[in-house]
């Protein structure tokens, strides 16, 4: 886990700046720095390196950076991959802080060696890298473009963090367009040393970037991210996209849950729980990031929606349920606030149809009804072209509405509907940066994206959950199988650990013979459930190694035939070590919860609804540790399947506190057993509230070797 | 439509629906295969009846007030003999409208549903869907226009999400999915067949196993005149 860098404004601002490779050939990317370095205005001290000396764009070029008399906090490197590892060298002895390596062809085309090399000579003297492979850095603090980019950068609010060079030199060219300013705009490449955590660190806290945007493809230290990205999205949103499915589909067969998180899901549910908002596409990420920048948050959820249309009104009101925007429902209100703006034959319902009929000035009327109204939190404007509407009338009922609104510090975004006229006026109204879309999706889903932040920023910081546990037991229980060769427990070695972290499990005995396995089923009091018990076996059903309801002890003795039958016919080399005779558990309903060490995201658990279903429905919601017990319910809510906790068809609530706890409590043993890598009870059966809940089928997975912990 | 159906549909036009035994008679009539059963009124028929049904059983009541039998604990799963039986007919007796106990086989398998419905739009809908709790809460369900072929009844089955379920999924017994798109399209003919009487029907569950698709309960809902 790299540490927070205290040096990261250098990176941002630096005092001076080193091209090397610096170039007066207009063909060559050094030149194309060094062009925009001094077109974009920088203020700094400037040094071009070049083994020819001279001058380079009528500054003094220097031959080598160690002939430089003064400190150097960034160098942007731009000469061939073979010549880099040398220069970084270099950078490193005159104490460079920050080096910029533009250069590509490292770990992308598989030379991780020199990559490593250059961070590894770097870092020894506390020089960091950015890149390599990236198209450099542009930062409106001090006017600073080294990226090789063809147009100039607008300034403004935005800040952006891209793994793609291509796809950041695209937003650029979107963001010129769509006359959305940047704060800085950094692409972090093969993020050798420097990645997204470490640029959130000075995102955050500077005053600039109203909005962050990323583009990642792939996460490289997970925790460190989530910790980071908590912090930053409590003072202002940031909107993820991500590409390129994870590469962790390989994961362990063996654990429903390792392969469950091997799909984007994982990435999905944590990027949520720390609360950054995650787009579909480019453009619904470009939406959403100029619409946070510029426009004010609601002081609560009640949204109108004004239509000149019903069909539009109702299309509106569907994405407004899809997007996640409350609709004001009092009538009595509404009628009061609406009635003297609304024509008889319209509707003063929400949404509040003003009719076919009208004008701009029907329409200010109804906005500014809405903006006066202390119980209205946002509107939405929807208009579908009439022949009312001209490009001024739109000017009017549009412009100088949002302009009222922004002042008093309301949200309203508008879904104009049309052909040419709406065309061209959202087209100019854009660039003006007034939300106008041409879809009424888009315009709620810029609404939705703007709600989903205010609430995550409301929430309160709950405590963290967490309970002691007995690690040195567990700890044991864990050697004890790394002595027999196992990578997994026995059944009966997870059950223990469940008892000794107070998760109820079902009574259980193992027996290696056929008198035992009566005893033992006497003992527990039947009816009883019968298990194999062999390390080589861990599907036991696939296998016909189980039998249920046995009811006495006739049934007992062919339970334990079969078993031995089915399992020598299907699996003729696994070692059996005996059956496991435990209490037949009351039916409930079955629920799947597991704790896991994910790849990237580090300790993770995971909720659904259990036995079959798991792995048909893919009902089930992730969440990185810690995190509060509040937190915890959010989760169990997600899935889909959370009415049948609530009870169905006259069933009393189910004991949800049982489930919470444990949660919790496999969260504590992943987090501190270093010898564990997945837990999966799998069904956790849960009762009516107050009853409980009883562990049914524990499977723990070891890690390969012991975990760092922290 | 057969004289004995129609007959049937007559008798229940009061009450709106058709009592359970007659249901599945009807079911039974259009070649869909029912659940063993028999409807018994007094306490000797029903210990008969269990004999010939065979514990353990599943009894039901039956009553023209009781729609939805399991609200008010009109049915008990896995009757294991004469004691528990004769427990269960005494507290059924006591219930709103009794006219009766439904004697039903226990059937093992994976459970089906097949819904159908007069659609404003569409006429008449067959719906068909995971029973258990996949329908509940994933609504993993599939809705075609009646009648259908075999090959859309198929088609049907395989837009389910939860197919896998039916296809021996771990350990599980393989349904005989040629058998239940038969009984689909059984099902779909006699939708359609009675659509100007019939509001909606239920089959569920329909048991689903190696051999044949066994329809386990049945409401037939007519339609207000």
């Amino acid at each position: 886990m790299s540490k927070q860098d205290k040096n990261i404004k250098y990176l941002f601002e630096p005092r001076s700046i080193a091209v090397i490779g610096a170039s007066s050939d207009k063909g060559k990317i050094g030149h194309s720095v060094m062009n925009n370095i001094i077109k974009g205005g920088y203020q700094g001290k400037i040094y071009p390196i070049n083994p020819r000396g001279g001058e380079i764009e009528g500054i003094k070029a220097y031959k080598s950076i160690m002939d430089i008399n003064g400190e150097i906090d960034v160098a942007c490197i731009t000469i061939p991959a073979k010549f880099v590892v040398d220069s970084v060298r270099q950078c490193a002895a005159k104490g460079v802080k920050y080096g910029i390596v533009i250069t590509s062809g490292f770990s992308e085309i598989g030379n991780s060696e020199d990559e490593r090399k250059m961070v590894q000579i770097a870092n020894e003297k506390g020089m960091r890298i950015l890149g390599p492979n990236i198209f450099g850095i542009y930062t409106a603090e001090v006017s600073l473009n080294t990226t090789f980019s063809g147009s100039a950068i607008p300034s403004g609010g935005l800040g952006i963090v891209t793994q793609s060079g291509a796809l950041g030199l695209t937003m650029i060219g979107q963001a010129t367009v769509g006359n959305v300013g940047l704060s800085t705009i950094v692409s972090v490449g093969n993020k050798a040393d420097v990645d997204e955590a470490d640029l959130l660190e000075y995102l955050i806290t500077q005053e600039r970037t109203k909005v962050i945007l990323m583009y990642m493809e792939g996460v490289r230290d997970g925790e460190r991210l989530v910790e980071v990205l908590k912090r930053a999205t409590k003072v202002k949103p940031v909107v993820i996209i991500k590409s390129g499915r994870s590469q962790r589909g390989a994961m362990a067969a063996a654990s429903h849950t390792g392969s469950l998180a091997g799909s984007d899901a994982v990435f999905d549910d944590i990027i949520k729980q720390c609360g950054a908002l995650r787009a579909e596409n480019m453009k619904e990420a470009f939406d959403w990031s100029k619409f946070l920048s510029n426009n004010p948050l609601p002081r609560g959820e009640n949204a109108v929606i004004i239509t000149n249309g019903g069909g539009a009104g109702v299309l509106a009101t569907d994405a407004c349920e899809k997007f996640g925007v409350n609709l004001y429902d009092d009538m009595e209100n509404l009628k009061t606030i609406f009635s003297p703006a609304t024509p008889e034959f319209g509707s003063t319902k929400n949404p509040v149809d003003i009719t076919g009929q009208a004008k701009s000035e029907d329409y200010t009327k109804a906005f500014d009804a809405a903006l006066h109204d202390p119980e209205i939190h946002a509107v939405l404007g929807v208009f579908c072209e009439t022949s009312m509407f001209t490009h001024e009338d739109f000017d009017r009922a549009v412009e100088h509405n949002y302009r009222q609104f922004k002042a008093a510090g309301k949200p309203i975004v508008f879904g104009l509907l049309g052909g040419e006229t709406v065309s061209e006026y959202t087209r100019d109204a854009r660039r003006k940066n007034i939300p106008v879309y041409e879809d009424i999706y888009d315009a709620v889903s810029s609404l939705g994206a703007m709600y989903s932040f205010k609430r995550y920023v409301d929430e309160k910081d709950d405590e963290i959950a967490d309970v002691a546990i007995d690690v040195k037991a567990i700890d044991s229980i864990v050697d004890g199988a790394r002595r027999d060769g196992r990578s997994f427990l026995f059944s009966h070695e997870g059950q223990n650990i469940m008892k000794m972290t107070g998760i109820p499990v079902p009574k259980s005995l193992i027996a290696m013979t056929i008198e035992s396995a009566v005893k033992s089923a006497a003992a527990i009091g039947y009816p009883v459930v019968m298990k194999v018990v062999s390390k080589d076996i861990l599907h036991k059903s696939d296998v016909g190694g189980i039998a249920l309801d046995l009811e006495n002890d006739q049934e007992v003795i062919s339970g334990y035939e079969a078993i031995m039958r089915n399992c020598r016919m299907n699996m003729p080399n696994a070692a059996i070590e005996g059956v496991e005779i435990s209490e037949m558990v009351k039916p409930g309903t079955e629920m799947i919860v597991g704790a896991m060490v994910d790849k990237t995201f580090g300790p993770t658990v995971m909720v659904g609804l259990g036995g079959i279903y798991v792995e048909v429905m893919k009902d089930v919601s992730f969440r990185a540790l810690p995190m509060a017990r509040t937190q915890i319910m959010e989760m169990i809510k997600e899935i889909r399947s959370y009415p049948l906790l609530m009870g169905v068809r006259g069933e009393k609530t189910r004991d949800i506190n049982a489930l919470v706890d444990t949660i919790i409590k496999l969260g504590a043993i992943i987090r501190n057993c270093k010898g564990i890598s997945d837990i999966e009870i799998n069904p956790l059966v849960i009762y009516e509230q107050g009853m409980g809940a009883r562990a049914v089928d524990v499977r723990i997975i070891l890690s390969k070797e012991d975990r760092e912990v922290r | 439509m057969k004289p004995e159906v129609k007959n049937i549909l007559n008798n229940s036009v009061k009450s709106g629906w058709v009592l359970e035994p007659l249901a599945k008679e009807i079911i039974k009539s259009y070649g869909l295969a029912a659940s063993k059963f028999v409807w018994a009124k007094t306490m000797e028929e029903v210990l008969q009846g269990a004999k010939k049904v065979g514990y353990p059983l599943v009894a039901k009541i039956v009553s023209e007030k009781i729609i939805h039998k399991s609200d008010v604990g009109g049915v008990v799963v896995g009757v294991r003999d004469n004691n528990q039986m004769l427990e269960v007919f005494e507290k059924f007796s006591k219930l709103d409208g009794f006219d009766g106990v439904l004697l039903d086989e226990m059937l093992s398998g994976s459970e089906v549903i097949f819904g159908s419905k007069n659609d404003a739009q569409f006429g008449v809908v067959v719906m068909i869907g995971i029973g258990g709790t996949a329908v509940e809460v994933y609504k993993d369900v599939a809705l075609r226009m009646a009648p259908v072929t075999k090959e859309i009844a198929v088609a049907a089955l395989h837009s389910l999400k939860g197919i896998k379920l039916l296809q021996g999924y771990r350990g599980k017994e393989v349904v005989n999915l040629e058998k239940l798109a038969q009984a689909v399209v059984k099902f779909s003919d006699m939708a359609y067949d009675l659509k100007d009487e019939v509001e909606s029907m239920d089959l569920n569950p329909v048991m689903c196993n190696k051999d044949k698709a066994t329809v386990a309960d049945a409401r037939i809902i007519l339609k207000t005149k």
